[in-house]
Protein backbone atom coordinates (compact mmCIF):
# COMPACT_ATOMS: atom_id res chain seq x y z
CA UNK A 1 0.00 0.00 0.00
CA UNK A 2 1.24 3.20 -1.33
CA UNK A 3 0.04 6.70 -0.73
CA UNK A 4 1.10 9.97 -2.51
CA UNK A 5 -0.41 13.21 -1.18
CA UNK A 6 -0.96 16.72 -3.66
CA UNK A 7 -1.86 19.79 -2.01
CA UNK A 8 -4.92 21.25 -4.46
CA UNK A 9 -5.93 24.90 -4.37
CA UNK A 10 -9.28 25.53 -2.11
CA UNK A 11 -7.91 24.58 0.60
CA UNK A 12 -7.94 20.55 -0.10
CA UNK A 13 -5.81 18.08 -0.11
CA UNK A 14 -5.96 15.02 -2.61
CA UNK A 15 -4.60 11.69 -1.72
CA UNK A 16 -3.82 8.82 -3.77
CA UNK A 17 -3.87 4.99 -2.51
CA UNK A 18 -2.23 2.18 -4.51
CA UNK A 19 -2.40 -1.55 -3.32
CA UNK A 20 -4.54 -3.24 -1.02
CA UNK A 21 -6.23 -1.64 1.79
CA UNK A 22 -6.08 -4.40 4.17
CA UNK A 23 -4.75 -4.95 8.05
CA UNK A 24 -1.26 -4.53 6.64
CA UNK A 25 -2.04 -1.79 4.43
CA UNK A 26 -3.50 0.05 6.60
CA UNK A 27 -1.06 -0.45 9.05
CA UNK A 28 1.41 0.75 7.24
CA UNK A 29 0.39 4.05 6.18
CA UNK A 30 -1.95 4.44 9.36
CA UNK A 31 -0.10 7.07 10.87
CA UNK A 32 1.09 8.78 7.80
CA UNK A 33 -2.25 8.84 6.29
CA UNK A 34 -4.04 10.19 9.37
CA UNK A 35 -1.71 12.85 9.19
CA UNK A 36 -1.82 14.11 5.79
CA UNK A 37 -5.41 13.86 6.20
CA UNK A 38 -6.91 15.05 9.28
CA UNK A 39 -3.86 16.93 10.79
CA UNK A 40 -3.70 20.42 8.95
CA UNK A 41 -8.30 20.66 9.31
CA UNK A 42 -8.42 21.07 4.79
CA UNK A 43 -10.82 19.00 3.56
CA UNK A 44 -9.68 16.08 1.73
CA UNK A 45 -10.31 13.47 -1.26
CA UNK A 46 -9.05 10.50 -1.24
CA UNK A 47 -8.47 8.83 -4.79
CA UNK A 48 -9.43 4.49 -4.53
CA UNK A 49 -8.63 4.31 -8.20
CA UNK A 50 -5.25 2.06 -7.45
CA UNK A 51 -6.82 0.35 -4.67
CA UNK A 52 -7.59 -3.54 -5.66
CA UNK A 53 -8.92 -4.20 -2.34
CA UNK A 54 -10.79 -3.16 1.34
CA UNK A 55 -10.83 -5.10 3.98
CA UNK A 56 -12.39 -3.97 7.89
CA UNK A 57 -8.60 -2.18 9.10
CA UNK A 58 -8.96 -0.15 6.07
CA UNK A 59 -12.66 0.72 6.24
CA UNK A 60 -11.69 2.04 10.08
CA UNK A 61 -9.19 4.05 8.93
CA UNK A 62 -11.16 5.76 6.82
CA UNK A 63 -13.79 6.27 8.91
CA UNK A 64 -11.33 7.68 12.05
CA UNK A 65 -9.89 10.14 9.50
CA UNK A 66 -13.53 11.26 8.55
CA UNK A 67 -14.69 11.31 11.83
CA UNK A 68 -11.22 13.76 12.89
CA UNK A 69 -11.92 16.00 9.80
CA UNK A 70 -15.86 16.36 10.91
CA UNK A 71 -14.50 17.76 14.54
CA UNK A 72 -12.28 20.27 12.51
CA UNK A 73 -15.36 21.67 10.63
CA UNK A 74 -13.76 19.80 7.07
CA UNK A 75 -15.07 17.14 5.15
CA UNK A 76 -12.99 13.61 3.70
CA UNK A 77 -14.61 12.83 0.38
CA UNK A 78 -13.79 9.22 -1.46
CA UNK A 79 -13.62 9.05 -5.23
CA UNK A 80 -12.37 6.78 -8.18
CA UNK A 81 -13.44 3.07 -6.24
CA UNK A 82 -13.36 0.17 -8.20
CA UNK A 83 -16.08 -1.89 -8.51
CA UNK A 84 -15.59 -4.75 -5.60
CA UNK A 85 -14.17 -1.79 -3.27
CA UNK A 86 -16.97 0.17 -3.86
CA UNK A 87 -19.24 -2.97 -2.91
CA UNK A 88 -17.36 -3.83 0.38
CA UNK A 89 -17.86 0.17 0.86
CA UNK A 90 -21.50 -0.25 0.50
CA UNK A 91 -22.04 -2.87 2.42
CA UNK A 92 -20.36 -1.47 5.56
CA UNK A 93 -23.02 2.00 4.37
CA UNK A 94 -19.76 3.65 4.82
CA UNK A 95 -22.00 6.27 2.12
CA UNK A 96 -23.92 7.58 5.18
CA UNK A 97 -20.58 9.06 7.29
CA UNK A 98 -18.97 10.15 4.04
CA UNK A 99 -19.46 10.98 0.06
CA UNK A 100 -18.35 8.60 -2.20
CA UNK A 101 -18.33 9.76 -5.72
CA UNK A 102 -16.96 8.56 -9.23
CA UNK A 103 -14.37 10.95 -9.96
CA UNK A 104 -12.13 13.90 -8.70
CA UNK A 105 -14.44 16.52 -10.32
CA UNK A 106 -17.28 15.02 -8.70
CA UNK A 107 -15.16 15.12 -5.39
CA UNK A 108 -14.52 18.75 -5.73
CA UNK A 109 -17.61 19.63 -6.64
CA UNK A 110 -18.89 17.61 -3.38
CA UNK A 111 -17.16 20.62 -1.43
CA UNK A 112 -18.01 23.68 -3.64
CA UNK A 113 -14.64 24.44 -5.08
CA UNK B 1 -35.29 -13.12 40.85
CA UNK B 2 -38.02 -11.62 39.93
CA UNK B 3 -39.14 -11.42 35.95
CA UNK B 4 -37.87 -8.14 34.36
CA UNK B 5 -40.93 -5.70 34.00
CA UNK B 6 -41.16 -3.85 31.15
CA UNK B 7 -40.70 0.32 32.37
CA UNK B 8 -43.66 1.76 30.84
CA UNK B 9 -43.14 6.07 29.93
CA UNK B 10 -39.81 5.69 30.52
CA UNK B 11 -38.04 8.82 29.05
CA UNK B 12 -35.12 9.04 26.77
CA UNK B 13 -32.99 10.67 29.20
CA UNK B 14 -33.43 7.65 31.90
CA UNK B 15 -32.83 5.27 29.25
CA UNK B 16 -29.88 6.89 28.40
CA UNK B 17 -28.75 7.35 32.18
CA UNK B 18 -29.34 3.62 32.41
CA UNK B 19 -27.10 2.50 29.14
CA UNK B 20 -24.62 4.77 30.34
CA UNK B 21 -24.56 2.78 33.60
CA UNK B 22 -24.82 -0.70 31.36
CA UNK B 23 -21.79 0.37 29.16
CA UNK B 24 -19.96 1.38 32.37
CA UNK B 25 -20.88 -2.10 34.23
CA UNK B 26 -19.67 -3.77 31.52
CA UNK B 27 -15.90 -2.40 31.42
CA UNK B 28 -14.44 -1.92 34.95
CA UNK B 29 -12.46 -4.80 36.75
CA UNK B 30 -12.57 -2.75 40.12
CA UNK B 31 -14.35 -2.92 42.78
CA UNK B 32 -14.61 0.27 44.34
CA UNK B 33 -14.95 1.80 40.85
CA UNK B 34 -17.66 -0.27 39.79
CA UNK B 35 -19.47 0.16 43.46
CA UNK B 36 -19.20 4.01 43.03
CA UNK B 37 -20.65 3.85 39.37
CA UNK B 38 -23.58 1.62 40.28
CA UNK B 39 -24.78 4.11 43.63
CA UNK B 40 -24.07 7.17 41.74
CA UNK B 41 -26.31 5.63 38.65
CA UNK B 42 -29.30 4.59 41.41
CA UNK B 43 -29.22 8.40 42.66
CA UNK B 44 -29.80 9.59 39.40
CA UNK B 45 -31.57 7.48 37.38
CA UNK B 46 -34.03 7.65 41.10
CA UNK B 47 -34.00 10.59 42.12
CA UNK B 48 -32.48 9.34 45.33
CA UNK B 49 -30.47 11.52 48.13
CA UNK B 50 -27.83 8.43 48.44
CA UNK B 51 -27.40 4.76 47.35
CA UNK B 52 -25.64 1.97 49.19
CA UNK B 53 -24.09 -1.46 48.15
CA UNK B 54 -23.74 -4.28 50.90
CA UNK B 55 -21.50 -7.23 49.43
CA UNK B 56 -22.35 -10.43 51.25
CA UNK B 57 -19.78 -12.23 52.52
CA UNK B 58 -20.79 -15.99 52.35
CA UNK B 59 -18.22 -16.95 55.12
CA UNK B 60 -19.63 -14.76 58.03
CA UNK B 61 -23.34 -14.64 56.20
CA UNK B 62 -22.95 -10.87 56.64
CA UNK B 63 -23.57 -7.74 54.72
CA UNK B 64 -20.65 -5.59 54.46
CA UNK B 65 -21.23 -1.81 53.52
CA UNK B 66 -18.37 -1.01 51.42
CA UNK B 67 -19.27 2.45 49.65
CA UNK B 68 -21.16 5.63 50.86
CA UNK B 69 -19.92 8.94 50.95
CA UNK B 70 -19.31 9.38 54.57
CA UNK B 71 -19.28 5.99 56.13
CA UNK B 72 -17.40 2.96 55.51
CA UNK B 73 -17.18 -0.93 56.71
CA UNK B 74 -20.28 -1.53 58.39
CA UNK B 75 -21.68 -5.46 58.61
CA UNK B 76 -25.61 -6.10 59.28
CA UNK B 77 -25.97 -10.29 59.56
CA UNK B 78 -28.66 -11.76 57.05
CA UNK B 79 -31.88 -11.50 58.94
CA UNK B 80 -31.35 -7.70 60.53
CA UNK B 81 -32.80 -4.94 59.76
CA UNK B 82 -33.97 -3.75 56.01
CA UNK B 83 -31.00 -4.58 54.03
CA UNK B 84 -30.38 -8.46 56.17
CA UNK B 85 -33.78 -8.98 56.03
CA UNK B 86 -33.84 -8.37 52.35
CA UNK B 87 -30.81 -10.32 51.90
CA UNK B 88 -32.23 -12.93 53.75
CA UNK B 89 -35.78 -13.11 51.78
CA UNK B 90 -34.04 -12.57 48.29
CA UNK B 91 -37.24 -9.94 47.77
CA UNK B 92 -37.05 -6.35 47.27
CA UNK B 93 -38.51 -3.89 50.27
CA UNK B 94 -40.59 -0.95 49.68
CA UNK B 95 -40.88 1.13 52.85
CA UNK B 96 -42.34 5.03 52.33
CA UNK B 97 -41.95 5.55 56.07
CA UNK B 98 -38.63 3.68 57.48
CA UNK B 99 -39.15 5.42 61.32
CA UNK B 100 -42.74 3.73 61.37
CA UNK B 101 -41.17 0.50 60.23
CA UNK B 102 -39.53 -2.17 62.57
CA UNK B 103 -37.32 -3.75 60.47
CA UNK B 104 -35.65 -0.45 60.02
CA UNK B 105 -32.64 0.21 62.12
CA UNK B 106 -31.87 3.72 63.06
CA UNK B 107 -28.70 3.52 64.37
CA UNK B 108 -26.59 3.84 60.98
CA UNK B 109 -28.53 7.41 61.08
CA UNK B 110 -27.32 8.36 64.35
CA UNK B 111 -23.77 7.47 63.48
CA UNK B 112 -23.99 9.48 59.86
CA UNK B 113 -26.49 12.08 60.94
CA UNK B 114 -28.41 11.39 58.03
CA UNK B 115 -31.97 11.12 58.02
CA UNK B 116 -33.83 8.17 56.61
CA UNK B 117 -37.45 8.81 55.60
CA UNK B 118 -38.31 6.38 52.46
CA UNK B 119 -35.91 3.44 50.97
CA UNK B 120 -36.00 0.99 48.61
CA UNK B 121 -33.72 -2.18 48.93
CA UNK B 122 -32.84 -4.84 46.80
CA UNK B 123 -31.10 -8.23 46.52
CA UNK B 124 -28.32 -8.48 44.00
CA UNK B 125 -28.82 -12.37 42.94
CA UNK B 126 -26.07 -13.34 40.04
CA UNK B 127 -26.77 -15.47 37.23
CA UNK B 128 -26.48 -19.18 39.01
CA UNK B 129 -29.05 -17.81 41.38
CA UNK B 130 -26.29 -16.58 44.41
CA UNK B 131 -26.65 -13.92 46.32
CA UNK B 132 -24.32 -11.45 45.89
CA UNK B 133 -25.42 -8.38 47.77
CA UNK B 134 -28.24 -5.86 48.47
CA UNK B 135 -28.56 -2.21 46.63
CA UNK B 136 -30.31 0.34 48.89
CA UNK B 137 -31.53 3.66 47.89
CA UNK B 138 -32.88 6.38 50.45
CA UNK B 139 -34.75 9.32 50.04
CA UNK B 140 -36.60 9.80 46.86
CA UNK B 141 -37.24 13.55 45.95
CA UNK B 142 -40.37 14.75 46.96
CA UNK B 143 -41.95 11.70 47.56
CA UNK B 144 -41.77 7.85 47.95
CA UNK B 145 -40.88 5.28 45.37
CA UNK B 146 -43.30 3.98 43.37
CA UNK B 147 -43.87 0.95 40.94
CA UNK B 148 -41.99 2.29 38.38
CA UNK B 149 -39.16 3.00 40.48
CA UNK B 150 -39.21 -0.61 41.65
CA UNK B 151 -38.68 -1.87 37.46
CA UNK B 152 -35.83 0.59 37.06
CA UNK B 153 -34.60 -0.33 40.51
CA UNK B 154 -34.57 -3.72 39.62
CA UNK B 155 -32.94 -3.37 36.16
CA UNK B 156 -30.22 -1.75 37.34
CA UNK B 157 -29.64 -4.18 40.64
CA UNK B 158 -29.28 -6.58 38.19
CA UNK B 159 -26.70 -5.33 35.89
CA UNK B 160 -25.05 -4.88 39.48
CA UNK B 161 -25.07 -8.63 40.44
CA UNK B 162 -23.65 -9.59 36.93
CA UNK B 163 -21.36 -6.99 37.21
CA UNK B 164 -20.47 -8.12 40.70
CA UNK B 165 -19.92 -12.00 40.19
CA UNK B 166 -17.89 -10.90 36.95
CA UNK B 167 -15.92 -8.45 39.26
CA UNK B 168 -15.36 -11.55 41.72
CA UNK B 169 -14.83 -13.95 38.95
CA UNK B 170 -11.87 -11.69 37.52
CA UNK B 171 -10.12 -10.40 40.60
CA UNK B 172 -9.87 -14.62 41.24
CA UNK B 173 -7.99 -14.35 38.09
CA UNK B 174 -5.38 -11.64 38.84
CA UNK B 175 -2.20 -13.27 37.98
CA UNK B 176 0.67 -13.69 36.02
CA UNK B 177 1.82 -11.42 33.42
CA UNK B 178 0.11 -7.74 33.13
CA UNK B 179 -0.95 -7.85 29.54
CA UNK B 180 -1.02 -11.81 28.90
CA UNK B 181 -3.74 -11.43 31.94
CA UNK B 182 -5.78 -8.36 30.39
CA UNK B 183 -6.38 -9.78 27.60
CA UNK B 184 -7.52 -12.82 29.14
CA UNK B 185 -9.58 -10.87 31.45
CA UNK B 186 -11.44 -9.31 28.33
CA UNK B 187 -11.98 -12.47 26.67
CA UNK B 188 -13.80 -13.92 29.95
CA UNK B 189 -16.09 -10.95 29.89
CA UNK B 190 -16.40 -11.16 26.17
CA UNK B 191 -17.26 -14.59 26.11
CA UNK B 192 -18.93 -14.35 29.85
CA UNK B 193 -21.45 -12.41 27.65
CA UNK B 194 -22.65 -14.74 24.73
CA UNK B 195 -25.81 -17.01 25.56
CA UNK B 196 -24.85 -20.26 26.98
CA UNK B 197 -27.96 -22.12 25.54
CA UNK B 198 -29.55 -21.76 22.09
CA UNK B 199 -33.61 -20.77 22.37
CA UNK B 200 -35.61 -23.58 21.26
CA UNK B 201 -38.44 -22.08 18.91
CA UNK B 202 -41.18 -24.77 17.48
CA UNK B 203 -40.76 -24.55 13.47
CA UNK B 204 -36.78 -23.18 14.03
CA UNK B 205 -33.62 -24.55 14.19
CA UNK B 206 -30.75 -22.21 15.13
CA UNK B 207 -26.82 -22.35 15.50
CA UNK B 208 -24.23 -19.85 16.93
CA UNK B 209 -20.46 -20.73 16.64
CA UNK B 210 -17.66 -18.55 18.03
CA UNK B 211 -14.09 -19.15 17.38
CA UNK B 212 -11.99 -16.67 19.56
CA UNK B 213 -8.64 -16.01 18.26
CA UNK B 214 -6.06 -15.95 19.90
CA UNK B 215 -4.63 -12.33 20.64
CA UNK B 216 -6.88 -10.69 19.35
CA UNK B 217 -10.57 -9.47 18.09
CA UNK B 218 -14.09 -8.52 19.38
CA UNK B 219 -17.09 -10.46 17.96
CA UNK B 220 -20.18 -10.94 19.93
CA UNK B 221 -23.74 -12.38 19.34
CA UNK B 222 -27.01 -13.02 20.75
CA UNK B 223 -29.75 -15.56 20.25
CA UNK B 224 -32.22 -14.82 23.03
CA UNK B 225 -35.86 -14.38 23.45
CA UNK B 226 -37.70 -11.26 24.29
CA UNK B 227 -40.82 -9.78 24.45
CA UNK B 228 -40.46 -7.71 21.44
CA UNK B 229 -39.60 -11.33 19.38
CA UNK B 230 -36.55 -13.58 18.99
CA UNK B 231 -33.31 -10.96 19.14
CA UNK B 232 -31.12 -11.72 16.74
CA UNK B 233 -27.44 -9.99 17.22
CA UNK B 234 -24.17 -10.23 15.62
CA UNK B 235 -21.31 -7.77 16.39
CA UNK B 236 -17.67 -7.11 15.60
CA UNK B 237 -15.72 -4.20 17.35
CA UNK B 238 -12.51 -3.46 15.08
CA UNK B 239 -8.84 -3.23 16.55
CA UNK B 240 -6.56 -5.42 18.25
CA UNK B 241 -5.98 -6.26 21.73
CA UNK B 242 -7.94 -5.66 25.13
CA UNK B 243 -10.30 -2.51 23.84
CA UNK B 244 -12.23 -4.52 21.10
CA UNK B 245 -13.36 -7.26 23.36
CA UNK B 246 -14.63 -4.68 25.85
CA UNK B 247 -16.06 -2.40 23.27
CA UNK B 248 -18.55 -5.29 22.16
CA UNK B 249 -18.94 -6.57 25.42
CA UNK B 250 -20.31 -3.10 26.08
CA UNK B 251 -23.00 -2.96 23.11
CA UNK B 252 -23.61 -6.22 24.15
CA UNK B 253 -24.91 -5.05 27.16
CA UNK B 254 -26.78 -1.91 26.54
CA UNK B 255 -28.62 -3.53 24.26
CA UNK B 256 -29.94 -6.19 26.46
CA UNK B 257 -30.65 -3.44 28.69
CA UNK B 258 -32.32 -1.41 26.07
CA UNK B 259 -34.86 -3.63 25.01
CA UNK B 260 -35.61 -4.94 28.98
CA UNK B 261 -36.35 -1.39 29.08
CA UNK B 262 -38.89 -1.86 26.61
CA UNK B 263 -37.46 -0.34 24.06
CA UNK B 264 -38.36 -1.19 20.02
CA UNK B 265 -35.65 -1.95 17.15
CA UNK B 266 -35.12 1.22 16.14
CA UNK B 267 -34.96 3.22 19.33
CA UNK B 268 -32.63 0.37 20.66
CA UNK B 269 -30.42 1.06 18.15
CA UNK B 270 -30.40 4.54 18.10
CA UNK B 271 -29.40 4.87 21.48
CA UNK B 272 -26.83 2.42 21.54
CA UNK B 273 -25.04 3.61 18.66
CA UNK B 274 -25.26 7.32 20.40
CA UNK B 275 -24.00 5.94 23.08
CA UNK B 276 -20.78 4.66 22.06
CA UNK B 277 -20.33 7.38 19.75
CA UNK B 278 -19.99 9.59 22.80
CA UNK B 279 -17.74 7.46 24.63
CA UNK B 280 -15.10 5.40 22.12
CA UNK B 281 -12.17 6.85 20.59
CA UNK B 282 -12.53 8.06 17.07
CA UNK B 283 -10.55 5.05 15.66
CA UNK B 284 -12.86 2.29 17.42
CA UNK B 285 -16.27 1.10 16.47
CA UNK B 286 -18.70 -1.90 16.04
CA UNK B 287 -20.09 -3.44 13.40
CA UNK B 288 -23.64 -4.91 14.44
CA UNK B 289 -26.45 -6.27 12.84
CA UNK B 290 -29.85 -6.19 15.36
CA UNK B 291 -32.56 -8.30 14.38
CA UNK B 292 -36.29 -9.14 15.95
CA UNK B 293 -37.75 -12.77 14.52
CA UNK B 294 -41.42 -12.40 14.64
CA UNK B 295 -42.22 -16.18 14.82
CA UNK B 296 -45.53 -16.24 13.97
CA UNK B 297 -45.47 -13.81 10.73
CA UNK B 298 -42.08 -15.56 9.80
CA UNK B 299 -40.27 -12.00 9.60
CA UNK B 300 -36.85 -10.66 10.63
CA UNK B 301 -36.78 -6.58 10.70
CA UNK B 302 -32.86 -5.72 11.04
CA UNK B 303 -31.25 -2.69 11.71
CA UNK B 304 -27.57 -3.07 10.51
CA UNK B 305 -24.67 -0.52 11.38
CA UNK B 306 -21.97 -1.70 9.03
CA UNK B 307 -22.41 -5.36 9.30
CA UNK B 308 -22.55 -6.90 5.90
CA UNK B 309 -23.26 -8.75 4.23
CA UNK B 310 -26.23 -10.34 5.67
CA UNK B 311 -27.62 -13.06 3.79
CA UNK B 312 -31.15 -14.58 3.27
CA UNK B 313 -30.83 -17.93 1.41
CA UNK B 314 -34.30 -18.85 -0.32
CA UNK B 315 -34.63 -22.30 -0.21
CA UNK B 316 -37.44 -21.76 -3.54
CA UNK B 317 -34.60 -20.18 -5.74
CA UNK B 318 -31.92 -22.45 -4.12
CA UNK B 319 -29.48 -18.49 -3.80
CA UNK B 320 -28.90 -16.19 -1.40
CA UNK B 321 -30.23 -12.61 -1.21
CA UNK B 322 -27.08 -10.60 0.09
CA UNK B 323 -28.55 -7.35 2.08
CA UNK B 324 -26.28 -4.64 2.91
CA UNK B 325 -26.07 -2.63 6.06
CA UNK B 326 -28.77 0.05 6.89
CA UNK B 327 -26.38 2.67 8.24
CA UNK B 328 -22.51 2.83 9.14
CA UNK B 329 -20.93 1.22 12.00
CA UNK B 330 -22.11 1.91 15.59
CA UNK B 331 -20.14 4.34 17.36
CA UNK B 332 -18.94 6.46 14.30
CA UNK B 333 -20.79 9.42 14.95
CA UNK B 334 -24.40 9.84 16.64
CA UNK B 335 -27.69 8.82 14.03
CA UNK B 336 -28.81 11.78 12.65
CA UNK B 337 -31.80 10.11 10.23
CA UNK B 338 -32.18 6.50 10.85
CA UNK B 339 -33.00 4.89 7.56
CA UNK B 340 -35.80 2.34 7.57
CA UNK B 341 -35.22 -1.39 9.05
CA UNK B 342 -35.35 -4.00 6.40
CA UNK B 343 -37.86 -6.79 6.38
CA UNK B 344 -37.24 -10.11 5.59
CA UNK B 345 -40.27 -12.75 5.28
CA UNK B 346 -38.71 -16.40 5.88
CA UNK B 347 -40.28 -19.03 4.00
CA UNK B 348 -39.95 -22.81 4.44
CA UNK B 349 -36.24 -23.62 4.26
CA UNK B 350 -35.22 -20.28 4.18
CA UNK B 351 -31.92 -19.32 6.54
CA UNK B 352 -30.50 -16.08 7.85
CA UNK B 353 -27.15 -16.32 7.77
CA UNK B 354 -24.93 -13.76 9.71
CA UNK B 355 -21.20 -14.57 9.88
CA UNK B 356 -18.31 -11.98 10.92
CA UNK B 357 -15.64 -10.89 8.73
CA UNK B 358 -13.14 -13.88 10.67
CA UNK B 359 -14.83 -15.80 7.63
CA UNK B 360 -15.08 -13.56 4.79
CA UNK B 361 -11.56 -12.68 5.27
CA UNK B 362 -10.14 -15.48 6.00
CA UNK B 363 -7.07 -15.73 4.39
CA UNK B 364 -4.98 -19.09 2.53
CA UNK B 365 -1.31 -18.56 2.41
CA UNK B 366 -1.57 -16.50 -0.47
CA UNK B 367 -3.49 -13.76 0.91
CA UNK B 368 -6.89 -14.43 -0.76
CA UNK B 369 -9.60 -14.26 1.32
CA UNK B 370 -12.91 -16.61 1.50
CA UNK B 371 -15.19 -14.31 0.24
CA UNK B 372 -18.72 -14.16 -0.25
CA UNK B 373 -19.15 -16.28 -3.48
CA UNK B 374 -17.54 -19.31 -1.05
CA UNK B 375 -20.11 -18.98 1.60
CA UNK B 376 -22.51 -18.77 -0.91
CA UNK B 377 -21.66 -22.31 -2.39
CA UNK B 378 -21.58 -24.32 0.86
CA UNK B 379 -25.11 -22.67 1.42
CA UNK B 380 -26.34 -24.14 -1.78
CA UNK B 381 -24.79 -27.35 -1.59
CA UNK B 382 -25.73 -27.87 1.90
CA UNK B 383 -28.98 -26.42 2.33
CA UNK B 384 -31.16 -29.15 2.90
CA UNK B 385 -28.95 -29.90 6.40
CA UNK B 386 -29.69 -28.82 9.74
CA UNK B 387 -28.19 -25.02 10.88
CA UNK B 388 -25.53 -27.13 12.70
CA UNK B 389 -24.38 -29.42 10.16
CA UNK B 390 -24.45 -26.29 8.22
CA UNK B 391 -22.33 -24.45 10.29
CA UNK B 392 -19.86 -27.35 10.32
CA UNK B 393 -19.86 -27.23 6.50
CA UNK B 394 -18.68 -23.48 6.51
CA UNK B 395 -16.13 -24.22 8.67
CA UNK B 396 -14.38 -27.31 6.93
CA UNK B 397 -14.49 -25.53 3.85
CA UNK B 398 -12.87 -22.50 5.28
CA UNK B 399 -10.50 -25.06 6.62
CA UNK B 400 -9.94 -26.68 4.00
CA UNK B 401 -9.40 -23.37 2.06
CA UNK B 402 -6.85 -21.90 4.46
CA UNK B 403 -4.95 -24.68 3.79
CA UNK B 404 -3.39 -24.63 7.51
CA UNK B 405 -2.98 -20.31 7.70
CA UNK B 406 -3.49 -19.38 11.00
CA UNK B 407 -6.62 -18.02 12.46
CA UNK B 408 -5.90 -14.20 13.13
CA UNK B 409 -9.59 -12.96 13.57
CA UNK B 410 -12.59 -14.02 15.90
CA UNK B 411 -15.03 -16.10 13.78
CA UNK B 412 -18.26 -16.03 14.60
CA UNK B 413 -21.38 -17.41 13.17
CA UNK B 414 -24.86 -17.43 13.38
CA UNK B 415 -27.54 -19.59 11.74
CA UNK B 416 -31.24 -18.84 12.04
CA UNK B 417 -33.26 -21.76 9.95
CA UNK B 418 -36.87 -21.84 9.03
CA UNK B 419 -37.82 -25.95 8.87
CA UNK B 420 -38.87 -26.84 5.38
CA UNK B 421 -42.24 -27.98 4.47
CA UNK B 422 -42.96 -31.56 5.31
Amino acid sequence: MDMEVTELGGNVTCIRLNGRLDAPGADRIDTRFTVAAVAAGRHAVIDLSGVTFVASMGIRLLISSARGLQKKGATLVLFGAPEQVQYVLEQAALDQIMPIVANEQRALERLGV
Amino acid sequence: MNAPRTVEGLSRQDMAAILAVTRALAAPFDLLTMLAEVTAAACRVLHAERSSVWLHDAVSDELVLEVASDIRQVRVAVGTGLVGTCARDHQLINVPDCYADPRFDPSVDRRSGFRTRCSLTLPLIDHKGQLVGVMQVLNKDRGVFDASDEALAEALAAQCAVALARVRMTEAMIEGEKMRRELELARVVQISSLPSVMPSIAGYEMHATFLPASLTGGDTYDLSVIDQGLLVVIGDATGHGIAPALSVTQMHAMLRMAFRLGADLETAFRQVNDQLAETLPASRFVTAFIGLLDVVAHRVRFLSGGQGPILHFQAAAGACLAHKATSFPMGAMPVSTLRPAVEIDLAPGDMLVLLTDGIYEYEDPDGVQFGVQRVEQVLRSYHREGAAALSGRLLEAVRVFARGAPQDDDVTMVLVKRDAAP
